[in-house]
């Protein structure tokens, strides 16, 4: 089931045009990751997404329903990048307030403040006016007030922000576990590395158009259809060694520094074994094999580098 | 109820602000000191029994409250805005018609409080220096029209921080109108004074007839200030004073709420 569609979608300030014919889908309990460069539009497509912004044309659909739709309201948690939560409340009464206009019964309300205030450390924290908090702990006061309703549909703009690396993990283990229980979540998020091995999909985005989107596979093998591999040998290499491995399917461009050799391989064809025996045929000991695959921020860098 | 929330949610933010004690604590002292004439110049006509009332709680008070509401409420909006809470507020369940009025009620109802202490304030203040005070339904009737007096504000500042996201130049625009109203109504009343003949009906439609008197004509009480009304010629209407207060205040929330409906957050 299509949880979140866009259509053809445009929103402009004034005469700046933050979002260009974007058309994304993003599937049932699928943990999603929007990416790009500062200014992409990032924000303002999960503005969009959350009902907050209109659009100038085009269409958004959370749930089935228009976003901004009353009825997506109660089933939707959005975390914005810049929170800003009443500073005069103590963390536990601005998180009361937020339940009260979600209809949510005071104990059950009450028993989720305890259970996500739990998770995220913030326990002890929770009757201190808001005033008196550090930027991690907004930032984890956030992560409760988006999980607070239970949404069936999570917006996360940069969550990661502020947190250390402690609940940087937290955080990754709740996403992992909401997505589990059937949530979908599309979080936005300039540190790459937090959503390498977090999201199922992807869509890049830079200049108000998205350059790649789909499974996170996918949009990797577009823009790099090759991992390395690193051997380092016991001895240096000869011309008959390299030639040996030239043959090997799938190897290409091979490089060697002293007893280090790199060579590029297939996305999907792993040779390694082919390799190793290879090596061993020709009487060399491998020292260490290791296979690099692309890194999500290399992806990004190739991907926003060839829009650019 | 999403509505309460919100109402519960300004009324508890409006008692925490520090510039909501004190504009209690100067009303209550200025209170103290209008109280105190009668005893600082004993030749002075007055009622005893009456002198909470019309020293207390009607001479600066509707003034105090009026220049109270603008303090307490300036922000109420621009900041919520600039902060991004809007943006919070604006994905929950809950309609823009019903975040406006949550707040509009809300600071009616803070300012509303400052008004019942120092009301009751001036009821006890005078009891222990003149002894005890008559026409207790005349505090009822004074509390509920001065807080009522003070909608009008409430709603045009709220218009006017949704229009300019400013706090300031929301506070500052209103208070501009105040001082601009009165001077307009003094002018009429001068000229009738002056015995210059100008058109007076003028007055019944100035908002400034409905919150500067409102509470004076309820309570039925004629203060110097209802006096020289009336030396001027012109009869005090509590009715054409509180339609006065309840058009403003509606012609202000729909404009606001025009405004609202089409505010995109940052």
């Amino acid at each position: 089931m299509t949880i979140i569609q866009a259509f053809s979608l445009r929103k402009c300030y004034g005469n700046l045009e933050a979002l260009k014919n974007i058309n994304l889908q993003i599937e049932e309990s699928e943990l999603h990751g929007l990416v790009g460069p500062n200014g992409a539009g990032k924000t303002t497509l999960l503005k969009l997404i959350a009902g907050v912004l209109k659009p100038t044309s085009g269409e958004v659909k959370v749930l089935g329903l228009p976003a901004g739709h009353p009825q997506t309201y109660h089933k939707l948690g959005f975390l914005p990048e810049y929170l800003n939560f009443p500073r005069h409340l103590t963390g536990r009464e601005a998180l009361l307030f937020y339940s009260d206009l979600y209809d949510i019964p005071r104990p059950d309300a009450l028993r989720r403040i305890d259970e996500l205030s739990s998770q995220m450390g913030l326990e002890e924290a929770l009757d201190r006016h808001i005033s008196s908090y550090s930027r991690g702990m907004l930032q984890r006061l956030g992560l409760i007030y988006a999980f607070l309703n239970d949404p069936e549909v999570v917006l996360l703009d940069e969550p990661a922000t502020g947190l250390d690396p402690t609940y940087r993990m937290k955080l990754k283990e709740l996403l992992k576990r909401k997505s589990r229980e059937k949530r979908t979540i599309l979080i936005s998020s300039h540190v790459l590395s937090e959503l390498e091995n977090l999201v199922d999909s992807l869509t890049i985005i830079s200049k108000g158009q998205i350059i790649a989107s789909g499974g996170r596979e996918e949009v990797i093998r577009r823009f790099s259809p090759y991992n390395l591999l690193f051997i380092e040998l016991n001895k240096l290499p000869t011309e008959k060694f390299l030639r040996e491995l030239e043959k090997i399917s799938g190897v290409s461009d091979i490089k060697v520094d002293g007893r280090n050799i790199v060579v590029r391989l297939p996305y999907d064809d792993d040779v390694r074994e082919e390799i190793s025996r290879t090596i061993y045929t020709l009487r060399f000991l491998p020292l260490s094999i290791t296979m690099r695959k692309i890194s999500l921020e290399e992806v990004y860098l190739k991907a926003v580098g060839e829009k650019h | 109820m999403s509505i309460l929330s919100i109402v519960k949610y300004e009324l508890r933010w409006n008692l925490r602000k520090k510039r909501f004690f004190i504009f209690l604590l100067v009303s209550l002292i200025l209170e103290t000191f209008t109280i105190l004439i009668p005893l600082s110049i004993p030749q002075f006509p007055v009622v005893k029994s009456r002198i909470g009332l019309e020293f207390g709680v009607l001479t600066l008070h509707p003034f105090i409250t009026m220049l109270a509401s603008i303090a307490i409420v300036m922000n109420s909006f621009p900041e919520e805005y600039n902060s991004g809470h809007l943006s919070i507020l604006f994905t929950k369940p809950i309609k823009r018609h019903l975040i406006l009025l949550g707040k509009t009620l809300g600071s009616l109802l803070s300012v509303s409080i400052m008004v019942l202490f120092s009301t009751v304030y001036a009821f006890l203040l005078s009891w222990i220096l003149y002894g005890a005070q008559s026409h207790l339904t005349g505090y009822l009737i004074a509390f509920l029209s001065i807080s009522l007096s003070s909608l009008f504000f409430v709603t045009f500042i709220n218009l006017l921080g949704i229009l300019t996201k400013s706090s300031i130049a929301s506070a500052l625009f209103t208070f501009l109108l105040y001082i601009t109203l009165t001077v307009l109504e003094g002018f009429l009343i001068a000229s009738q004074l002056m015995g210059i003949r100008v058109d007076v009906s003028y007055l019944y439609v100035m908002p400034s007839y409905g919150f500067t008197h409102l509470p004076h004509t309820t309570v039925g009480i004629y203060t110097l200030q209802s006096s020289l009304l009336q030396i001027g010629g012109i009869p005090l209407d509590s009715s054409i004073c509180l339609i006065n207060i309840l058009a403003y205040s509606l012609l202000f929330y729909i404009l606001s709420y025009y405004l609202f409906r089409r505010l995109e957050p940052p």
